[in-house]
């Protein structure tokens, strides 16, 4: 008995914290706690593009 | 202060990449507060900071490469300007990169406003071998020019003194018009004229500024003018004006604007700048030669990508072996110090099966990204999107498309918010739409996992075809979406290429690990917890009776070998077997089992079974999840006390064939990308409908070329 309890309290704290994780990530902000974002704009930042238009 | 003692207002202003965030942090340190503009989703940061009795509000205003109206973050920075009139304007300039910097302050200074340039990096430029006269810069420029050392807090006081007494001098110097040549002048001049008659309309936009606007057609100027009551006059006067320029001088107006813009700008440099350091650009050009060349630029792009999978796969194999080595040990005395029940099969089974099997493709996701990272700080991805340039233009996108199409290699998320760099709407959304396909970090683990237990000799050179594949799909869907739902043409550019560089030891480790970190931390977190949901839902709920009564069965085949009836090899096949039975009855009746096989029949056609249904579900968290549930899928149905690795459980599975294999990495490659990534899709593109489409057709994609291929395969005798 014992043992499936522990089991169930294990499977329900994971299973809040991974639906609480991708509640976070479906705001828009890559996945949560990570720097996706961070990165994304560094990204950019590397671009060296010139908005020039020419033909 | 001002005169009526409200602080002072100053709006940082710089390219992407000057600085510009380092020097308002400097001055503004803890004391600032982050917003969005309203309507946007751009960042708007303000910051105050007390100088000599002076209070002072700082705008960090996004970073922009003019004040074009191609960009949100241009018009943005270009409105705040313009309505919100700061008192200064602080133009952040990479002086390393003076030239293509100093556009912006053209811009800037023509819209009349006070300008401090802060001459940014100025420690970088010197060791460049770049020497600039700041003072004669200024004289040039007609503005203050103060050089800064952003990272080592330098200038800072300087900066703000010349601030505050720009404010204070009544008659700030006139800084020179750039002279758009005779033709130019009596066209700006004759509209000018016109507009000047309504001025009060423009609400602090200079009419030269605008009249230069409208004669490189930009939409947003021009809808303001519309609302003037002399528009058409004044429209019709610019369309005029604009053909006739265009007939004389024979390039489109905004064209001939930016080069005369720059033109201002060479001379400006030339006259302040003393160049020390050519060689560099004379190695760039000759290295250029080679790997941009017409012909051979292609080749040499696919032969260093062939070389980066290879590399990944080989390199990465003995460590690889290592790790799955360490998970098997654990596993095993795990298994063999607790007693056999529940817990016991959470440690091994879900927890270790699934995280170790995520864990045991570090060595290659680091490799991954120290090659990555040796591709982009070299210089060499910008000469990448260049090469491919030519092929994007032919179906109706340009080069800078593929940048975060290259970026997608990494991660999916910060690729679809490099999409942003595309000016023009139409653009961006094929740009997201494509991007998908190009295979993410977090895929590899399974290319990997599949290619390593079905093309062990050529497990590189497959997973290279993988990614080829994801190159060759997203081409043709450009071409694709260009002729059906975004028909159009691509704005033409030009693409900047930036000296090669050698990149230092420190740097590359740090974007390695910066990655493996984030890799390590997935799997330690929500993979985890994935796993553990798996295993749940492949564990519940419990058979209690089978098809067969196996423990009698196992009972019977010991007492036939304590008879002599068979012998202890075939008592052991025996007992296999009906271990074997009994698990895959338990797992069919779990939770997940029922769910795999209410998908199965959708999924059959492909080659999959229900586990392989199982792992792709879970791919919609994260992909690295698909390799996770393999691993708990293959823990739970395991009955040998000996722990077989992952990767040896897949090739010696019977149902699996190397074309079922192929067709399962065509299925990860080209499916909708991980929940975090649709997330940002649906931020970048603003629309449901999108997202929808980018799902639906993703998959279909998937389905379809999965189908074709094992079909195909099947067909020819390839099961």
């Amino acid at each position: 008995m014992f043992e499936y309890l522990l089991v169930f309290i294990v499977v329900a704290l994971a299973f809040w914290y991974v639906a609480q994780t991708l509640w976070k990530e479906s705001k828009g902000n890559g996945c949560a706690g990570c720097k996706c974002t961070t990165q994304g704009n560094k990204a950019i930042d590397l671009i060296q593009i010139k908005t020039v238009k020419k033909k | 202060m001002t005169k009526d003692n409200s602080p002072l207002i100053v709006a940082l202003a710089g390219n992407p990449n000057s600085g510009k965030t380092t020097l308002f942090n400097n001055l503004t340190g803890a004391n600032q507060h982050v917003g969005n503009y309203p309507g946007v989703t751009v960042e708007k940061k303000e910051g105050f900071v007390k100088h000599n009795s002076h209070n002072i509000k700082l705008i960090d205003l996004p970073g922009t490469y003019s004040l074009s109206a191609y960009s949100i973050e241009e018009i943005v920075t270009r409105n705040y300007i313009i309505k919100n009139k700061p008192n200064v304007v602080v133009n952040i300039v990479d002086a390393s990169n003076l030239e293509r910097n100093l556009y912006l302050s053209t811009q800037l200074i023509e819209l009349g406003i006070p300008v401090i340039i802060a001459l940014n990096m100025s420690d970088m430029a010197r060791s460049h071998g770049i020497n600039i006269d700041t003072e004669l810069l200024s004289r040039l420029l007609g503005v203050p020019v103060i050089p800064t050392i952003g990272h080592k807090k330098k200038g800072m006081d300087k900066l703000l003194e010349a601030i505050i007494s720009l404010e204070s001098n009544d008659k700030a110097p006139q800084p020179p018009e750039v002279n758009y040549g005779k033709e130019f002048e009596e066209e700006i001049c004759g509209i000018c004229r016109l507009l000047s008659k309504d001025g009060k309309v423009f609400n602090g936009y200079q009419p030269r500024w605008v009249a230069l606007k409208l004669l490189e057609d930009d939409q947003e100027i021009q809808k303001l003018v519309e609302a003037l009551p002399d528009s058409e006059k004044i429209l019709e006067t610019v369309k005029t004006a604009r053909e006739k320029l265009e007939t004389l001088i024979g390039d489109e107006t905004v064209a001939i604007i930016s080069d005369r813009r720059y033109g201002f700008i060479s001379g400006a440099c030339s006259e302040a700048i003393t160049l020390t350091g050519e060689h560099r650009h004379d190695i760039s050009d000759k290295i250029d030669l080679a790997l941009i060349h017409p012909v051979l630029g292609l080749p040499i792009f696919a032969g260093l990508m062939w070389l980066m999978f290879n590399l990944t796969f080989a390199l990465g194999e003995a460590p690889m072996g290592w790790i799955e080595s360490g998970v098997s040990f654990i596993s095993d005395w795990l298994s063999s110090a607790l007693p056999e029940g529940l817990i016991s099969s959470l440690l091994v089974d879900g927890i270790i099966g699934g995280v170790g099997g995520v864990l045991v493709f570090l060595p290659n996701i680091m490799l991954l990204f120290f090659s990555i990272a040796i591709l982009e700080d070299t210089g060499y991805m910008a000469r990448a999107a260049f090469v491919m340039d030519r092929i994007m233009h032919k179906i109706g996108l340009h080069g800078k498309s593929f940048i975060p199409m290259l970026i997608g290699f990494g991660c999916t998320v910060p690729a679809y918010m490099g999409s942003r760099i595309l000016e023009d709407k139409t653009d961006r959304l094929i740009t997201l739409h494509v991007t998908t396909f190009m295979s993410c970090g977090a895929r590899l683990p399974v290319y990997i996992l599949v290619c390593g237990a079905f093309w062990p000799e050529n497990a590189g050179n497959v997973i290279f075809s993988i990614y080829v594949l994801g190159i060759l799909v997203a081409i043709s869907m450009v071409k694709v979406l260009r002729l059906t739902r975004f028909k159009g043409l691509s704005a033409p550019f030009i693409m900047e290429l930036p000296p090669y560089r050698i990149p230092t030891f420190r740097s590359l480790l740090i974007h390695m690990w910066e990655r493996s970190w984030l890799y390590l931390r997935k799997a330690g977190t929500v993979i985890l917890g994935i796993s553990i949901i798996m295993w749940f839902l492949m564990t519940f709920p419990e058979k209690e009776t089978f098809s067969q009564d196996y423990e009698s069965l196992i009972q019977n085949a010991s007492t036939h070998l304590d008879t002599g009836v068979i012998t202890k090899d075939q008592k052991d096949s025996l007992v296999s077997d009906y271990n074997n039975q009994m698990s895959a009855e338990s797992i069919e009746y779990s939770f997940a089992g029922r769910m795999g096989k209410f998908i199965e029949p959708v999924i059959e056609p492909l080659g999959f079974d229900w586990r392989l249904g199982i792992a792709i579900l879970s791919g919609f968290a994260a992909k690295e999840v698909v390799v996770a549930t393999m691993g708990t899928v293959y823990g739970v149905g395991e009955t040998d006390e000996k722990s077989e690795s992952l990767r040896a459980n897949l090739a010696n599975d019977p149902l699996y064939s190397p074309l079922v294999a192929y067709s399962f990495l065509i299925f990860v490659l080209l499916y909708m990308p991980c929940m975090a990534a649709m997330a940002v899709f649906l931020r970048e593109s603003g629309s449901w409908k999108e997202v929808f489409y980018q799902f639906l057709y993703s998959t279909g994609l998937a389905y379809g070329l999965s189908f074709i291929v094992y079909q195909c395969g099947k067909l020819i005798g390839l099961v």
